[in-house]
């Protein structure tokens, strides 16, 4: 099978603390992976050295088969919401146009045609009837989907989604499905942090379960099961509903 | 009467001369401190105007040449030192951000001071020439320290215009735009070298206390009026240049106060009249005005109860 992502021994270090500890992971081509694990596991780590947003302190990502340098017009990046000051002079459409800067190259402005594609991408997330809006007035779930139009913008084949689904409603979230689902369906492949287990449960297929190591990855079907899950929360996934072989749901 | 004829139409060549630099500088100082404020930096241009003044006294000592370029180029030295070592402790150590800039500002000003009294004391050195560095002369510039200033303006206004795009998303997302492979890194440190310029091309008019207004308070009034990067730009260039103008003219038509030596200082009213510009911004501003929102908050409650609740 063709490989998205693939992890090959990667530690990473903040100052001397070691934060993500020998992970050796594959995530298949045109798959949904979630990646899941308790506050402090690492899991926005993961993505950031995927991206080499952070030094790697031991081992090496690849990406779509290549190196990330080589394969960066490829991958689209959603960063935490949170990471980003909302006050910024700025509308929706506008920051969905940064998802087109990586073609444009460091002096060349955007021009008419990318206008229209970065529209067409607020379309899909069903807020084009706000593109001129300042982004400080729009909700949370509506913020979490002008950063998902601006990955779409960036055309890619692999999408990198750091909590995609915080702080959104239900519809929203559903909303943001549709678009990953028919992303997949076009071939990309989805790596996404995700908090809400029965949801990954639900509509993802691949998962890496982290907590400063990798605990279990693979299918949802083998790798989502209760003996992972509490190794990977400490003992607290027995409030979890949803996983394989869950011994609370067999009764 | 005549006098201010004479000052309108620009016909006084040294007042021509100043107006001409100090906008320049207001405007250059307001298109980085408006990047600098929104990738919150904008107090770093504060640490190096106070680390320029012991920078200065040691070119003084150093340089056997004590012309304004010599002097200033001590001045950049230490401020992007200052820089440096705050980014360094930053990165090495724990301590908080406003903390160290704090301790940068005081350290390096209180050397300073150390440093100019050394000076008095040297054959030579007169006290007008460092004093004048402390609260600015810009009366009294000359059109080889104009050139000066304008080379500095011309580089800082050419650079932000030509990559006002990757410095808005590097001040917006800093990790997106290194997803995408930009150099954020070397972005970041550009931008910290714009203000030192700006900061030192600034000092022998507005002086070492009062320069970062230069750099913070037209941005902070433009952002008021503006919905977008450009608009926020091109106001605060306006409001920098205004202010300068402004200032510059009252200190020279002003009738100089009573039992004073010289005129009203320069660069003390082109501040006051970025300040009274920032109030008037914050009142009158279309979308964020304190007054529009009292109005709107008034108009809710007398209004009719369809608007009540309806805030979005």
């Amino acid at each position: 099978m063709q490989e998205a992502l693939a992890f090959h021994g990667v530690s990473v270090a903040y100052r001397d603390e070691l934060v993500l500890e020998r992970i050796d992971a594959r995530i298949p081509a045109a798959s949904m992976c979630a990646i899941a694990g308790p506050n402090g596991a690492g899991k926005s780590t993961l993505i950031k050295a995927a991206l080499g947003l952070v030094p790697l302190a031991a081992g090496s990502v690849t990406v779509l088969g290549g190196t990330m340098a080589q394969r960066r017009g490829d991958v689209g990046y959603v960063p935490q919401r949170e990471s980003v000051d909302w006050e910024f002079p700025i509308s929706a459409l506008a920051v969905v146009l940064m998802g087109s800067y990586g073609r444009l190259g460091l002096f060349r402005q955007p021009g008419r045609t990318d206008r229209a594609q970065a529209m067409d991408c607020l379309e899909q997330v069903g807020l084009a009837a706000l593109a001129e809006r300042q982004i400080s007035q729009l909700s949370g779930g509506q913020q979490q989907r002008v950063f998902l139009a601006r990955a779409l913008m960036q055309r890619a084949r692999l999408y990198l989604m750091d909590e995609p689904f915080a702080g959104v409603d239900a519809v929203t979230e559903e909303a943001i499905m549709n678009v990953l689902g028919a992303l997949r369906q076009r071939g990309c492949t989805i790596v996404a942090v995700h908090h809400d287990l029965a949801a990954v449960r639900e509509s993802f297929d691949h998962v890496l379960l982290l907590n400063k190591r990798l605990v279990a990855a693979g299918p949802v079907a083998a790798a989502f099961t209760f003996d992972a899950l509490q190794q990977t929360y400490g003992g607290r996934a027995a409030m979890m509903p949803g996983a394989a072989s869950d011994p609370a749901s067999g009764h | 009467m005549a006098e201010l004829f004479r000052l309108l139409s620009l016909q006084d060549s040294s007042t021509r001369v100043v107006m001409l630099s100090t906008a320049c500088l207001a405007v250059a100082a307001a298109l980085v401190g408006s990047l600098a404020m929104l990738r919150r930096r904008a107090l770093v241009g504060d640490a190096v105007a106070h680390a320029s003044l012991p920078g200065i006294c040691l070119a003084w000592f150093v340089a056997g040449d004590r012309s304004l370029a010599v002097l200033l180029v001590g001045a950049l030295v230490l401020g992007l030192a200052c820089m440096a070592i705050m980014a360094l402790v930053q990165r090495l150590t724990k301590a908080r951000e406003d903390a160290t800039t704090a301790i940068a500002i005081s350290g390096f000003f209180g050397l300073g001071i150390v440093l100019s009294r050394m000076i008095q004391n040297q054959p030579g050195g007169n006290r007008a020439g460092l004093d004048g560095f402390l609260f600015g002369k810009a009366a009294s510039a000359v059109t080889s320290d104009a050139w000066l200033v304008l080379a500095v303006a011309a580089i800082a206004v050419t650079t932000i215009l030509a990559l006002r795009k990757e410095f808005g998303l590097l001040c917006f997302d800093r990790d997106f735009a290194a997803g995408i492979g930009r150099p954020v890194h070397r972005l970041d440190a550009l931008l910290l070298v714009l203000v030192a310029l700006v900061t030192v091309a600034g000092l022998p008019s507005v002086g070492v206390v009062l320069v970062v207004a230069l750099l913070v308070i037209p941005p902070a009034a433009a952002r008021c009026w503006s919905s977008s990067l450009s608009t926020m730009l091109v106001a605060a260039a306006a409001i920098g240049a205004a202010s300068a103008i402004i200032g510059t003219g009252l200190s020279a038509v002003l009738p100089p106060p009573a039992g004073a030596s010289g005129g009203w200082p320069t660069g003390p009213m082109i501040v006051l009249t970025a300040a009274v510009l920032f109030v008037l911004s914050l009142l009158l501003a279309p979308e964020r005005g304190v007054l529009m929102v009292m109005w709107r908050w008034h108009r809710r409650r007398e209004g009719n109860p369809s608007i009540l609740g309806n805030t979005r």
